[in-house]
């Protein structure tokens, strides 16, 4: 119950202060970059409010107490991504002084189907970006209410795609930097509290070593195969098939390795390993360790390597961070954004961790039954047991997961929009802009609320990864070269998008329709593409450059001077 | 320090093609508010560009350098990632929360080294400026690098 009123209080504030804003937003510098007045401090607020999304609010934790420490570059990446871009592009990008991406790379470059292309990649990696949103939505309002999966996603897609086409980025922008520290505070205050409390149990520590337990009688239903690994006899409850043999009630199963078929029935105590079910989670013995292999997960160095490219790299080349970075007003507000969202990122990337760590230890059991994404929701009552206390972290933590996913999916909802009324289409501006504006906020949202009904079964940090691997390969390269190489061509773009950013969906695909046998080297290469997609992003942005140097554009000096000038202001 | 005052820029409207030339035109005015002649104004554009770059690619090699030491560090020396500080294993306490103060202070390092340099411009060109006796270019005239102009 208190979960339904923090996010019906999350989605109407957020509808409010979204709605206030609208009697400022008169016109489309308004709608796209709140006319370029927002302070620095505001600003990287509302960057960290949008940039933190669903995978870090849920799907963190989820990854971190299945994985284990490999898992935690993810942050570290995440924020390492922010300094290379302010170390690369950020005074330079916003000197350029142009809205999106698309338009960066048409300017740039001198050709309008540049411009087009782009738009293209912005809507892909938006969309990518915005299932797993949608995945969370759906899976935090059932975990809240009880309700079907769709009503979450509906929730979500509706409000986002009302607030982006009334107020536009000004309205987000103050909605989104509140979002920031409501999602701090609910990971903050719950990962503390939960760790006084684990810290007062007399169980086993949280780094202990050997395999996951259960912290308490676990009844499963084992839907598919499941193998239990015992170090010494156990009792246990079972109804079905136990190694070949149909058994009803108790049995003693000696130390050693059972199986259990599909359909059975096994009711486990407290302080047993948590089986490993087919197709589920790897329990890991060595789960505190970096960089081991498991069951479900092989070629670690490669993965890892590949998670640090995609993240590292992936950050400059979101369509929604970039347009963000227009609302400063020059490059050095720019940078200075930077630094404050490096601070605020590192501010929030312990909690989650936090609470994975403490998952494993007390939800060991979703490590079989698969449904970890939602381990940040269930750990209250399982640490504190039903009561006020727990009711109330779910509640503040459920509404901080959807303060998650509203400002994130309202940045990449303004990015497609953005993309579709003004890069996708001939354009003039003016107030058909704007109306082209909400029709393709609204357009977008519901576009990605039908597809968002179908991803449940992806891992919500399994698809943000996708997106960001496909922005690292794609434009990272254009970004990077685009301001920093004199000899790069519109041509060039063309191939570091086509064939980097083209081989990294390709690579996507053939993961998600299940091209390779699961660890296999091609599965994993596919599954985290990065680490080959990015060279060849750059690779062949710079070949096709190269072949083309006719038609390096004639301004290039100047743009790129512009670029790396300080404004006439400069103080 | 400027002593008339500078031709104003307009934030123009970017949806549109002439937009674009009109951003190419504010780096005109860089030049002509500094009152430089155009060689040595381009002079100094290059010199800037390449400190920029200069200055960018190493706080990028010391990023790199960072990230692979402590993956090497955690892929090759097991035993070292599990040493237990205040009971937590190193690789858990590096990664999860060590490493996030020391990119607060690469940060805000780069942002004043790079601010710094800029300085060093304005300053430069400031005094080219005075030492200069012609005036300024009309801020109108055409780029004579932007094809759309």
């Amino acid at each position: 119950m208190t979960s339904v009123v923090a996010i019906a209080l999350v989605v109407i504030a957020s509808s409010i202060v979204g709605g206030l804003s609208l009697r400022y937003s008169r016109n489309t510098s308004d709608f796209l970059v709140a006319s370029r007045t927002v302070s620095a401090r505001l600003n990287a607020a509302a960057i960290c409010g949008e940039y933190l999304s669903a995978g870090t609010f849920l799907g963190l934790a989820g990854l971190v107490m299945v994985f284990g420490p490999d898992m935690l570059w993810y942050p570290v990446g995440f924020t390492a991504g922010y300094i290379m871009l302010l170390v690369l592009a950020a005074a330079p990008l916003r000197r350029f002084g142009s809205y999106t991406l698309p338009e960066f790379a048409a300017g740039r470059l001198g050709v309008d189907w540049l411009r087009r292309l782009a738009a293209v990649f912005v809507l892909l990696i938006s969309v990518i970006y915005l299932l797993p949103q949608m995945k969370g939505a759906g899976i935090s309002f059932r975990e809240a209410t009880g309700a079907p999966y769709w009503v979450g996603v509906a929730i979500v897609a509706t409000v986002v795609g009302g607030n982006v086409a009334i107020g536009g980025m000004r309205g987000v922008t103050v909605v989104q930097a509140m979002q920031y520290v409501i999602k701090l505070a609910a990971l903050a205050i719950a990962a503390i509290v939960l760790w006084i409390a684990t810290s007062f149990d007399s169980g086993p520590s949280v780094f202990a070593d050997g395999p996951a337990r259960l912290q308490r009688d676990h009844r499963f239903e084992f839907t598919r195969g499941a193998v239990l690994r015992l170090e010494e006899p156990l009792v246990v409850e079972v109804d079905g098939v136990v190694d070949g043999e149909l058994r009803t009630g108790s049995v003693t199963l000696q130390s050693g390795v059972h199986g259990f078929e599909p359909g059975t029935v096994a009711l486990l105590p407290a302080g047993a390993p948590v089986p490993l079910v087919g197709g589920g989670y790897q329990p890991g013995e060595r789960w505190r360790e970096p960089l081991r292999e498991g069951p479900r997960r092989r070629h670690p160095t490669y993965l890892t390597i590949s998670i640090i490219v995609a993240t590292v790299f992936g950050t400059m080349g979101l369509p929604h961070i970039v347009t963000r970075f227009y609302t400063n007003p020059d490059g050095r507000a720019a940078r200075r954004t930077i630094v404050v969202v490096v601070f605020l990122l590192g501010l929030y990337y312990v909690w989650p961790v936090v609470l994975g760590v403490l998952g494993r230890r007390w939800a060991g059991d979703l490590l079989a039954s698969g449904g970890t994404d939602a381990v940040v929701l269930m750990l209250p009552e399982r640490v504190l047991g039903k009561g006020l206390g727990a009711s109330l972290l779910t509640g503040l933590l459920a509404g901080g997961a959807f303060a998650a996913f509203l400002s994130t999916s309202s940045g990449l909802i303004v990015a497609m929009a953005g993309a579709i009324s003004h890069d996708l289409s001939r354009s003039s501006g003016g107030l058909g802009g704007v109306r082209r504006f909400r029709w393709a906020a609204g357009g977008s949202a519901l576009l990605v609320a039908l597809l968002g009904l179908g991803v449940e079964r992806f891992e919500i940090n399994v698809l943000v990864g996708w997106a960001f691997a496909i922005a690292a390969s794609s434009f990272c390269p254009l970004v990077v070269l685009g301001v920093w190489w004199r000899r790069f061509t519109g041509v060039g773009a063309a191939c570091g998008l086509l064939i980097g950013g083209g081989a990294a969906v390709a690579a996507v695909v053939a993961t998600v329709v299940g091209t390779f046998g699961a660890g296999s080297w091609p599965a994993a290469l596919c599954s985290q593409p990065a680490a080959w997609s990015v060279p060849l992003g750059f690779l062949a942005a710079v070949g096709g450059s190269l072949l083309t140097q006719a038609t390096v554009p004639l301004g290039t000096v100047a743009l790129l001077a512009r670029m790396h000038t300080p404004e006439p202001n400069f103080r | 320090m400027s002593e008339e005052p500078r031709p104003r820029v307009t934030v123009a409207h970017p949806m549109t093609r002439a937009s674009r030339s009109r951003g190419a035109q504010q780096s005109i005015d860089v030049r002509s508010a500094s009152g430089v002649d155009e060689a040595s104004s381009e002079l100094a554009l290059r010199s800037i560009m390449k400190a920029q770059g200069g200055i960018s690619f190493r706080w990028f090699t010391a990023l790199t350098l960072l990230l692979t030491a402590v993956f090497v560090v955690l892929k090759l020396f097991p035993s070292v990632a599990m040493v237990r500080v205040v009971g937590i294993p190193l690789a858990w306490l590096l990664l999860g929360g060590g490493l996030f103060p020391v990119f607060v202070l690469i940060a805000s390092r780069f942002v004043q080294v790079t601010e710094r340099l800029e300085q060093r411009f304005v300053a430069l060109t400031g005094s080219l400026r005075s030492d200069a006796s012609r005036p300024s270019a009309a801020s109108e005239s055409a780029d004579p690098f932007d094809e759309d102009a």
